[in-house]
């Protein structure tokens, strides 16, 4: 029998918090973790314009395009979509120094780790996510809860302070409330 | 074909000044050239062949030697950005900018390898139909042009079919520098997002035996940042103003 969680992170404290920042585009590839949030997004966000890319290099400047014309997006694509724009995200954050904040989805993580530490998961693809960000300089946030939605804004004034990247990890699947 | 500075001489002196620039390596280097220190590209001539090219590059050297002139490169003025050192970044940030700033003419010149890296960024920016951006494409079917001219992998590829297909309001291929010219404008001034395919004429091939590798610059990673922070602020002054 497949395991089930209950979600204690939320698609509509995510659009809050979002809306609360002035965020006014999402730059993305789907994420299985934050699924409710893109529904959400699809059917209509006032002031919040959806935009799909065919990879996640594209969500990286697409999203610095927009940054470097005034715009505030945000970033939601999943943990193996941060790897394959890996070299994207040194180019425009690391580099050229480009403030981006992302919602990155940890895919894969298995039911027993919630609650858990995620470098202690089984699968590679979460395991490895803090330790690669931690081994290029790019500071995350967990997002395990509702309540830490409140780090967003913290993100933002981080990212635009350091001129670089701020990752938020979304632990767990986003319920559909 | 035309020649490279043909391809983006057109670019330099016809694009306006509210308009943003988006440019990857190969065309980078040339737009510093011509452009010279101050971002007038203005008196380049824009002649054919190789000649063209030789003359081209010899005035635009000239340029900087004048009263009132100055070195090449650099001086991109915040209207023109380089996605550098970024394979496949050009048509993503174009998109963006263009996004961002309706009211402006934005212009990508894109490398034929660098889009192949990307191809899929067709179908992002054409989902995207930004009206304001004209996407041109310089297809000299080479990598490190101009260098060792190693061939890039899109014989018999159109690159304006597959803009077509891929959903861009208009898309065409210009051969001829003159041609190129007269139809800069309207192409400038079409809704877009409208595509080009430029066939160019790779530059002459500097390395062989002997020749020495020298090192890339410092400034080779640091100018996307500079350029960046220099456009970031112009685009949000006038936005102010």
């Amino acid at each position: 029998m497949s395991a089930t969680a209950t979600s204690r992170i939320s698609a509509s404290a995510a659009v809050a918090a979002l809306q609360r920042n002035g965020v006014d585009h999402v730059v993305t590839v789907p994420d299985w973790v934050q699924l409710s949030l893109h529904e959400r997004l699809q059917r209509g966000v006032p002031g919040i314009r959806l935009l799909n890319t065919t990879n996640e290099n594209q969500c990286i400047t697409v999203a610095a395009g927009l940054t470097i014309g005034g715009r505030k997006p945000v970033l939601v694509m999943q943990n193996q979509g941060l790897y394959n724009g890996l070299n994207t995200l040194r180019a425009v954050c690391l580099d050229a120094h480009v403030p981006l904040v992302f919602m990155v989805g940890q895919f894969g993580r298995e039911y027993a780790n919630l609650g858990q530490d995620p470098r202690q998961s089984r699968r590679t693809m979460v395991r490895i996510m803090e330790p690669l960000l931690e081994a290029i300089g790019v500071p995350f946030v967990r997002i395990e809860t509702d309540a830490d939605f409140d780090g967003l804004e913290d993100a933002y004034a981080r990212a635009e302070r350091e001129r670089g990247a701020v990752v938020l990890l979304v632990g767990a699947p986003m319920g559909w409330c | 074909m035309m020649n490279m500075v043909q391809a983006c001489g057109v670019v330099a002196q016809q694009r306006g000044d509210n308009s943003i620039l988006v440019a990857t390596m190969g065309a980078m280097f040339v737009f510093d050239r011509i452009e010279g220190g101050n971002g007038a590209a203005s008196g380049v001539p824009l002649v054919g062949g190789t000649a063209g090219l030789v003359i081209g590059l010899g005035v635009a050297k000239l340029k900087t030697l004048l009263p009132g002139g100055s070195p090449p490169g650099g001086a991109t003025g915040g209207s023109r950005i380089s996605s550098v050192p970024l394979m496949g970044g050009a048509a993503g940030l174009g998109l963006g900018l263009a996004l961002a700033q309706p009211q402006r003419r934005v212009v990508i010149v894109d490398g034929d390898a660098s889009l192949l890296m990307e191809l899929g960024s067709l179908v992002t920016v054409a989902q995207a139909a930004p009206r304001n951006l004209l996407h041109a494409v310089i297809r000299n079917g080479t990598q490190f042009t101009g260098l060792a001219n190693l061939q890039s992998p899109a014989a018999g590829f159109s690159f304006a079919e597959a803009a077509r297909n891929a959903g861009y309001r208009h898309a065409e291929r210009i051969d001829d520098g003159a041609q190129w010219a007269e139809r800069f404008p309207a192409l400038l001034a079409m809704g877009g997002p409208v595509f080009v395919e430029l066939g160019v004429d790779p530059l002459p091939q500097r390395a062989g035996e002997g020749f020495a590798q020298t090192e890339m610059p410092d400034e080779q990673f640091e100018r996307m940042g500079r350029e960046a922070l220099a456009m970031q602020r112009r685009l949000l002054a006038a936005e102010a103003a």
